[in-house]
């Protein structure tokens, strides 16, 4: 056990807990896998033997981790089917839950790779620089992808009317 | 700005990093042209449409939960450090196993799981060569035992022509003529060789028939394991249920480090025709969970290969012989605890002669950023742990930087001096 890389981990739960909850509540499909997805990432890094001390930005090194461990997740359910009625369940929990699943059916209708870019933006509110940085791509990339995005959703609520 | 560079930008205009001259040439356009204003308004209504007004939180009770995960998460051992060759141990303590088992006489499923291993083994044990595909959650540079549940499969390839066998797991190869081995790890550019098996499960990998005949040892004479049995057409599939090998009375140290040293369940598939062997699949079992490590997915019998068709060795890599015949000379006639205190002795003042004899599997060079002038701070009484052929010597040390650790030093004197080497942990 090493308690300094321990303490280290547990001020970045500390302070990052509800960005990653709120990435991850995004990708993944329940309130508790989400849960579950942060818990398994803090558990990951506390239990690895990798260098943390070098990590100049907390907050976009673990949100990429947790991106890798969303898409791992995702790739894994993909073949599961979830019973209409539990999302049901869940979405009338309370206020919150509805917002989050009526922006994800609007996010649904994209790409992943712009609505991960605007999700980022919207509702982690990075940085266009914070999300190349995730991402690992250009910032002009970063842009010209929530770009896209945004003006699908924008053509999208424009047939609504 | 004009209008094609203002809808090319438009996204900086939702971006608090820019700065603000662009900005205000952004905005002052959209106050002269009708339509990117228009445009500008649907953005914003669009992102508003996808920022969320509540607070989006995990459960009240999560951060607590949070926290507990973390301060009970154990740190994993460090594969590459733990144990660099593991010779000959599994033989001696398997053997050691059945004399400390009660007979007792088989039920039918054991009886009939026997004759199959039987069978299979002698059909193996008569082929002139042998191909072999299988898979194997590990690290692909890491050492032939070495099993990861965690990790992703592997795979290798196994050739055995007459005495003469090679395994290839990707980084890592072995290759031996029957009767010395080479081994290497390309990335490393490391490479060694010595006589015997370089490996407990390259022998088994090699040899298979070697593991039918324990499993049919296993089922003849050892009461702590279940099997169930099954035909399906020409199949004959048998379950192997039982808990790890090896000695676990004094430390788990080594518990689920290999699949020997784990509970497992492992299947069979027969041929009921010929009773050759066709398939195997090996579960580690973590309490109530069950992680498939290994599957042999492919065995040619008689595959037409001869023996120059694996004999290749890397030219760019210099085999060292690890083991030599003054390897812990100076360490005979001490405890395994004694050797460990005396070479970390020998780290501090950096003797490099008396290194060169306790370390014979590692580049002593290489350790001398992080181990020159380090200092023991505890030692504890050595421990064996699994198959493990030596003893682990717990100890804490504090490096030159300030910075202190605890180790488990694997120490084993199954050298041809009869003395103590270091061979792994650190």
């Amino acid at each position: 056990m090493k308690p300094e890389r321990n303490k280290i981990i547990g001020r970045w739960a500390e302070a990052y807990q509800a960005d990653l909850y709120r990435f991850a509540r995004f990708s993944l499909g329940s309130a508790a896998d989400a849960e579950d997805a942060v818990q398994d990432l803090f558990v990951r890094l506390a239990s690895s033997s990798s260098d943390i001390s070098a990590v100049a930005s907390p907050r976009s090194f673990l949100i990429r981790s947790l991106r890798n461990l969303c898409i791992d997740r995702q790739r894994r359910r993909s073949l599961s089917v979830v019973p209409l009625s539990d999302k049901f369940d869940v979405a009338e929990e309370n206020e919150a839950e509805v917002e989050v699943e009526r922006i994800k059916r609007l996010l649904r209708e994209l790409p992943a790779e712009q609505s991960e870019v605007i999700m980022m933006r919207t509702a982690q509110h990075l940085s266009f620089a914070e999300i190349a940085e995730v991402l690992d791509v250009p910032i002009s990339t970063a842009k010209s992808r929530f770009t896209y995005g945004i003006d699908k959703v924008r053509k999208m609520l424009n047939d609504k009317k | 700005m004009n209008c094609e560079n203002f809808k090319l930008n438009i996204a900086d205009l939702f971006d608090e990093e820019l700065s603000a001259e662009i900005k205000r040439e952004m905005l002052e356009h959209i106050e002269s042209c009708d339509d990117c204003k228009a445009l500008y308004e649907e953005f914003s209504n669009a992102i508003k449409a996808l920022t969320p007004k509540q607070e989006i939180t995990p459960s009240a009770e999560f951060s607590a939960r949070l926290d507990k995960a973390i301060a009970a998460a154990e740190p994993k051992r460090q594969p590459v450090r733990r144990v660099l060759f593991r010779i000959g141990g599994a033989v001696a303590s398997i053997a050691a196993m059945f004399l400390v088992v009660v007979n007792i006489l088989p039920a039918t499923p054991a009886k009939a799981a026997s004759g199959y291993f039987e069978r299979a083994a002698t059909k193996l044990g008569q082929a002139q060569s042998l191909f072999m595909r299988l898979s194997m959650r590990t690290l692909p540079a890491e050492n032939f035992d070495y099993t990861d549940p965690s990790a992703e499969f592997v795979e290798h390839t196994i050739q055995r022509v007459g005495e003469a066998w090679r395994v290839d797991k990707g980084d890592r190869v072995a290759y031996s003529d029957g009767g010395q081995w080479w081994q290497w790890v390309e990335s490393w550019n490391n490479g060694w060789k010595g006589y015997g098996s370089p490996s407990e499960l390259v022998s088994l990998m090699v040899n298979p028939h070697l593991l039918l005949q324990f499993e049919q040892r296993l089922a003849d004479e050892f009461s702590g394991v279940v099997y169930e049995t099954r035909t399906d057409g020409g199949c004959y599939f048998v379950t192997v249920t039982s808990p790890a090998l090896g000695d676990w009375v004094e430390s788990n140290y080594m518990y689920m480090s290999s699949i020997l040293e784990s509970d497992s369940r492992r299947e069979y598939a027969f041929d009921r025709r010929t009773k050759e062997l066709l398939a195997a699949s090996i579960y580690m079992l973590q309490g109530e969970q069950q992680v498939k490590v290994l599957t042999l997915d492919q065995i040619i019998y008689n595959a037409p290969m001869v023996a120059d068709d694996i004999s290749h060795l890397p030219e760019s890599i210099e085999f060292v012989e690890p083991l030599k015949a003054d390897s812990g000379s100076s360490f005979v006639g001490i405890s395994a605890r004694q050797a460990a205190i005396k070479t970390f002795e020998a780290m501090k003042v950096w003797d490099k002669e008396l290194l060169a004899e306790a370390i014979p599997f590692v580049d002593i060079e290489r350790l001398r950023d992080d181990y020159q002038g380090v200092e023991i701070l505890e030692v504890k009484e050595a421990v064996r742990s699994g198959l493990y052929v030596g003893y682990f010597v717990p100890m804490k040390v504090k490096y030159r930087n300030g910075k202190s650790e605890e180790l488990m030093v694997a120490m084993r004197n199954d050298t041809p001096s009869g003395g103590w080497i270091l061979d792994g942990g650190i």
